[in-house]
């Protein structure tokens, strides 16, 4: 009987649901879609583009060769036409003086440029641009990107990612070692501190090349002579001042042996002077990132010391991605005979076992011959000391007596860059083939039916032979690499080839082996992140005089004896080091400090630390704390004055016990700490931000009391796979409504959607109808958190819905997103905004074909359940995504606390949410989590000021502006637990929504009211008590 | 020979017990054992300190309301009333403990006696392995994860997908998120991991039997394996069995965290709940230490008298 009903209101909503749907998507149609539109063709674009490779090869096949002669040279500033982008018509470029370049084009961080050009012969060229990053917006760090087009077309699609790389300097302070070096700043235990870096804005020609490393020439160009051909810079990231293009040829790099054949040299005498400079003062880098770091694993390592951390290596983890580069000079004084050289690093390289890292040199700016694109590290646990070398030979170079020399170290992929590169296309296939699959047999197929894939899908299996033979020749070419041994990175291999093998030579292995493709895919894409980590260290660099004899170079490892004794030493020194501490500078003001405690990891706290030496206006003592730990601290009465990242909920769980001194108080503002708590807010943040950190004034009924300045904020976003969605001809959804018209595409292709159950899905529906977690009985518009308000009739509905996409949908509720998104089978999910990081460090295969835009919304509809028009006659979409913040909390103190430090502590925690210091946190974040990690401040500036592209940018603050904060009440945890359980029952036994959920809701409000008893609040019976004659309306 | 002596020099004793006060004596006697109690110290100071103690400050507390942060507030029965008659999820939880109180403390404690019985009739080799596997569960922390894993509720959680694979369900169960298969899951689990210590010192005891008991019990008349285990095998080994009985009894009224690591907190509709989450949901959760000290005081005195009835049921062996 149960069913039944069950089954009959299923069916009316249904059909409830097709009427409004198709209603909703006709009126839909009128719905701006235009620049979702764009990128989607954009899309379609770069799947379209082929690759260099193929290009290069098509072109050379019709007869093109390398131009000859010279090039041509266009004057950016003059002749060009600028196309703003429409949503940032101010942004413009414009011709500025330079002092050393004269008149040059500065452009925007939006926007496209072009010229017109002719060049001489036709032929391939390459393109260079004479380049500098713009000054200003000092808070840009990351890579300047733009994609070059001719003729309004990018040839390729490596064209479509060009990345022009900065230049910062170490800022050292006046300091000598004992040995006369570059030293640094001590603190005040006596450990080294790293210098602080400034970008510097100087001109660099940068030459169009692979942005991911897998070429390692130049990209070339095929260009036309005769005709006219326009230039396009499309601007993707950051700006960029340019001074002239010059589009000239390029025949290749020299050979080994014309070097020294040109440079017709002796090699220097072993008595010729040996310069050693000392690695962990290079004089730029490439990012702000690459910066000193202390090494004890040697005892030999310059300088070092038994207790103190000194700072004598660079590189290690932050100098891993391809294109960072770190630049040296060589004193020309310390260069007594010119000559030929050997170049020896004392470096270590402990990561890739059995394998090499690469790396490229450039000396004065250029790549002296080939063999320099290849240099190889080789493995070992313990530091070496070699010349640097193509793994074949020790590589020669010249350097002139008496000259300053330039040489810069860039990460690159040497020999491994073209079987990189093919892997990764192997990858791409094996996706494209596990999806071409799918679509037939869906993610569980029955391995004895019978499918026809040889009729159906015949291109796929010819597909995967394809990629079985790609790889087997990979193997082939690795092994050679190897030297003929085999390790665990070709087993990987092997097994994908194994599998394919299997897969295409008999038609039912197919459907038996989907699987076990997608496991490997899986584990193909984590071989391939991990092989392109180049990392490696370096302690000093020398020139050793290429006549000396290698028995005379310095050592790579210690002697057992001088390990044993720097041991020994560090073993006891062990004893009377504090460890814990993070050192502040030795500061003779005799200010009380604030207690400040942090409970994240120690390289995050060391970030923090050096940020508040570098620029807090007050003393601070910084702890690194366990988590957990506050609570019992505080019990104890030594709890901090601050205490960092505390969730929304534990800061109003601390204020209701009167644990955390209240920084405001609406009604009583002169008393507050925070006088200008209102103004800061309004300037730095959202203003959802402090729904969650504010309880009401029970003195003061309809005012605030707030507790905690917001730190980091989460709030959802619609992920999607552009690709996938190009493919099943999908467009993004923009109302709920659109997307329930293309689930039944996504499902019949046995897609799936990834959906927040329970409590986050209920709250993303009732925040796009306006509708509240909690009552406000009174209707002031100050939610009272007397009762709960999920019992409405909104509320309700909202529940419906949700459940309908679990039950008639069939959305999943537990899911592997990361895994899921990547094989294509969930291509469109709602998530944290900060999934982001996941995706770009997991699935790099995955570049430009995925993106996060703003919630699909909910159609807004008035009493009559008419669609509501604003005055231009568009549909009213309201998008609100549910947001929740973590907050700086001031915790009162038992003894009292003197006025100056309670305004110190004010001060810090303004200083530490302002926009320069969580943009100079957020990007020192990256430093230590990845390149394109993202750190979730709450700060509205430091937010945009991320290295985030412009499309990114843009969808993500959308979104921003549509963000709703959930108040906290006593009690509150408990709505989760209920919620979910009603959930559940409606997703497991597929009970009447409403019902179960209406269930749940004394339990809830009976226990708000117990917790509101507990802290003397009034309750919802009271509260009706005395009010019920008076507005009897109130309480309908 | 030694025994003797020792008698001896007791009797040799001048001091008469009645010469002087019990207090007298009892210092007397400390004096005297010094050595012992200097070496019992340390343990017992830690043991008094941070067990005994928060013991019995629990129970002070438990009449209390007090919230971590501020002074508590003395309300005499209040919480006692409140948690007798007036929380439906205190009876799930008893109702709850006590089920896996029985799978997790009798049955197990049975299972565990007639395995090591099996076991010990291995040769010394074969029982040395057989020993590690049943040990095994319990000795590795959170082995039950595997559980975890094995009834995800993904699509792809193993038996979710051989089921799904093989036709019998078309969508994944959530095993752990659906009332009507917690409970027997965790039953399983907890049965599972409950082969500990127990077991272990029901092996040992088994070994320490004297094999001349057997051949002297065949002589008196023990006609089979049982009467052998009941009038022999049993009674030699009575330190064990109590030993192992009262692990046993902690670690089933203490049963909660596999729980909460597979089925979250709290279960669905609180159907896995037991008193120990109770106690960290109002201890941790929502800081009402008063209200969740009188919980541990309920569940302390289960324990007690669970552990008296077993001491009682114990004697009865080899009877």
């Amino acid at each position: 009987m149960r069913t039944t009903i069950a089954a009959k209101i299923t069916a009316v909503l249904l059909a409830l649901l097709m009427f409004v749907s198709t209603g909703a998507v006709a009126a839909s149609t009128e719905t701006p879609t235009q620049e979702k539109k764009s990128t989607i063709e954009e899309v379609k674009e770069l799947l379209a583009a082929q690759g260099y490779y193929v290009y290069l090869e098509n072109m050379k096949m019709q007869g093109w060769k390398d131009a000859t002669g010279n090039g041509v040279t266009i004057k950016a500033a003059e002749g060009y036409r600028f196309t703003a982008d429409p949503d940032y018509p101010d942004q413009v470029a414009a011709v500025e003086n330079d002092e050393t370049k004269g008149k040059v084009l500065v452009l925007p961080e939006t926007g496209s440029v072009s010229w017109d050009f002719t060049v001489p012969e036709t032929g391939f060229y390459v393109i260079r641009l004479v380049y500098r990053p713009v000054a200003g917006n000092e808070s840009s760090t990351s890579y300047i990107q733009r994609e070059l087009f001719i003729d309004g077309k990018a040839p390729f699609k490596e064209s479509y990612y060009l990345s022009m790389t900065r230049r910062f300097v170490d800022e050292y302070a006046d300091v000598k070692r004992d040995d006369g070096s570059q030293g640094f700043t001590l603190d005040k235990n006596g450990n080294e501190k790293k210098p602080t870096k400034k970008q510097i804005y100087e001109w660099s020609t940068y030459t169009a090349c692979d942005s991911t490393g897998y070429i390692i020439d130049p990209l070339k160009y095929a260009i036309e002579s005769g005709a006219t051909h326009t230039l396009t810079l499309n601007a993707t990231m950051n700006e960029l001042a340019l001074s002239e293009i010059i589009i000239e040829p390029f025949a290749g790099y020299t050979s080994y042996e014309d070097y020294l054949k040109n440079t017709n040299a002796k090699d220097a005498s072993a008595s010729a002077n040996a310069p050693v400079i000392q690695a962990e003062t290079p004089t730029s880098t490439s990012d702000l990132t690459i910066y000193a770091l202390n090494d004890r694993t040697s005892a030999i390592t310059q300088p070092q010391h038994a207790s103190k951390q000194l700072l004598n290596t660079i590189g290690d983890t932050k100098w891993e991605n391809v294109g960072q580069w770190i630049e040296w000079i060589i004193p020309g004084n310390e260069i007594t005979e010119s000559g030929y050289y050997y170049i020896v690093p004392r470096f270590k390289q402990s990561t890739r076992a059995g394998l090499y890292v690469a790396r490229r040199i450039m000396i004065n700016g250029e790549v002296p011959y080939d063999n320099c694109n290849y240099l190889q590290f080789n493995y070992s646990d313990d530091w070496q000391c070699s010349p640097l070398n193509d793994g074949e030979k020790d590589l020669k170079f010249y350097f002139e007596a008496g000259k300053d020399c330039t040489i810069r170290m860039e990460v690159g992929y040497g020999n491994m860059a073209d079987i990189l590169r093919r892997t990764e296309n192997c990858l791409t296939s094996m996706n494209n083939i596990y999806n071409s699959i799918l679509k037939i047999t869906g993610p569980n197929p029955d391995e004895y039916s019978y499918y026809g894939f040889a009729e159906v899908i015949y291109d796929t299996i010819l597909e995967m032979k394809a990629t079985r033979d790609e790889l087997q020749s990979i193997v082939d070419e690795f092994k050679a690499i190897l030297g003929g041994k085999s390790g665990a990175d070709i087993a990987t291999l092997e097994k994908i080839i194994w599998i394919l093998d299997k897969m295409c030579s008999k038609e039912s292995e197919i459907a038996k082996n989907l699987d076990n493709l997608k496991v490997n895919s899986g584990t193909l894409g984590t071989w391939i992140m991990n092989t392109k980590l180049q990392v490696l260290s370096f302690d000093y660099i020398s020139l050793q005089p290429a006549e000396k004899d290698a028995k005379n170079y310095p050592k790579g490892r210690e002697g057992f004896w001088a390990a044993l004794g720097f041991e020994i030493k560090a073993f006891f020194a062990s004893f009377f080091t504090d460890y814990n501490s993070l050192g502040a500078l030795d500061d003779a003001s005799t200010a009380e400090p604030v207690e400040v405690w942090i409970s994240t990891s120690r390289d995050e706290a060391q970030v923090m630390r050096e940020l508040i030496d570098n620029t807090c206006p007050v003393k601070v003592n910084l702890k690194l704390v366990a988590g957990g730990t506050l609570l019992p601290a505080t019990l104890a009465g030594v709890g901090p004055d601050i205490s960092l990242a505390m969730g929304q909920s534990e800061v109003i769980n601390y204020a209701i016990r009167s644990a955390i001194q209240p920084l405001y108080e609406e009604a009583n503002p002169e008393n507050s700490i925070a006088k200008d708590y209102l103004e800061i807010c309004a300037q730095r943040f959202s203003d959802q931000a402090t729904v969650g950190l504010r309880l009401e004034n029970p003195d003061a009924p309809g005012t605030y009391i707030y507790y905690g300045l917001p730190e980091r904020m989460g709030f959802s976003m619609l992920f999607y796979r552009k690709d996938i969605f190009v493919q099943l001809g999908l467009e993004v959804p923009q109302t709920w409504d659109d997307l329930y018209t293309i689930v039944p595409t996504l499902q019949i292709n046995y897609r799936k959607v990834g959906f927040p159950s329970s409590l986050g899905g209920l709250m993303l529906f009732m925040y796009q109808r306006d509708e509240d977690i909690y009552s406000d009985i009174n209707g002031d518009g100050v939610l009272d958190g007397m009762r709960i308000n999920i019992d409405s009739f909104t509320s309700l509905q909202c529940f419906e819905d949700l459940c309908m996409l679990f039950q008639t949908y069939k959305f999943p509720r537990v899911y592997d997103l990361a895994t899921y998104f990547r094989m294509g089978e969930m291509p469109i999910a709602v998530s944290d905004y900060l999934t982001y990081n996941q995706f770009t460090i997991y699935a790099t295969e995955l570049k430009g074909l995925w993106e996060f835009t703003t919630l699909p919304g909910t159609i807004q509809r008035d009493a009559n359940g008419n669609v509501m028009y604003d005055e231009e006659g568009k549909i009213v979409v309201n998008s609100n995504a549910p947001c929740s913040v973590s907050a700086v909390i001031l915790l009162r103190d038992r003894k009292g606390r003197s006025e100056t430090l309670e305004n110190s502590c004010w001060e810090f925690m303004k200083w530490w949410t302002s926009a320069e210091s969580q943009s100079s946190y957020a990007k020192q974040y990256e430093a230590l989590v990845g390149l394109a990690a993202k750190y979730n401040t709450a700060n509205t500036e430091a937010l945009k000021n991320m290295s985030w592209t412009n499309t990114e940018r843009r969808n993500l603050l959308a979104q921003y502006e549509h963000l709703k904060g959930t108040p906290e009440f006593p009690g509150g945890y408990i709505i989760t637990r209920y919620v979910d359980f009603a959930f559940l029952n409606c997703y497991n036994n597929n009970a009447d929504p409403t019902e179960s959920l209406l269930d749940q809701i004394q339990y809830i409000n009976n226990e708000l009211t117990r917790k509101r008893k507990e802290f003397g609040l009034t309750v919802y019976e009271d509260y009706k008590k005395e009010n019920y004659e008076a507005h009897p309306e109130w309480f309908d | 020979m030694s025994q003797n002596t020792a008698v001896k020099e007791q009797k040799a004793k001048p001091v008469s017990r009645k010469d002087m006060t019990k207090a007298q004596w009892t210092w007397k006697e400390m004096k005297k054992n010094k050595a012992g109690y200097f070496m019992v110290a340390p343990f017992f100071i830690l043991f008094f300190v941070f067990t005994v103690v928060p013991v019995f400050l629990s129970m002070i507390l438990s009449f209390t309301s007090f919230n971590l942060l501020e002074m508590p507030k003395v309300v005499w029965l209040d919480n006692y009333v409140r948690l007798f008659l007036d929380d439906d999820i205190f009876l799930t939880a008893v109702q709850n403990t006590l089920i896996f109180a029985v799978f997790t403390g009798p049955i197990s404690y049975l299972l565990s006696l007639f395995v090591a019985w099996f076991i010990n009739e291995l040769s010394p080799r074969m029982r040395a392995f057989v020993t590690l596997i049943f040990y095994a569960p319990s000795i590795s922390g959170a082995m039950y994860s595997i559980f975890g894993i094995l009834f995800s509720s993904d699509r792809y959680g193993y038996v979710n997908a051989f089921l799904i694979e093989y036709n019998f369900i078309d969508e994944p169960i959530q095993f752990f998120q659906n009332a009507s298969y917690v409970m027997p899951l965790c039953i399983l689990v907890a049965l599972w991991t409950s082969l500990g210590v127990t077991f272990l010192s029901f092996i040992a005891g088994l070994q320490t039997v004297d094999v001349s008991l057997y051949e002297a019990g065949a002589i008196d008349g023990v006609r089979n394996r049982w009467q052998e285990l009941w009038y022999i095998t049993l009674p030699t080994m009575k330190e064990q069995l109590m030993f192992g009985a009262v692990m046993s009894i902690t670690g089933s009224f203490g049963f909660g965290g596999i729980v909460t690591a597979l089925a979250g907190f709290p279960s669905v509709d609180y159907c896995a709940w037991t008193i120990m989450h109770h106690l960290e949901d109002y201890g941790g959760q929502r800081f009402e230490v008063g209200y969740s000290s009188a919980i541990a005081t309920i569940l302390f005195i289960m324990m007690i008298t669970s552990n008296l009835l077993i001491k009682k049921l114990l004697s009865k062996v080899g009877q």
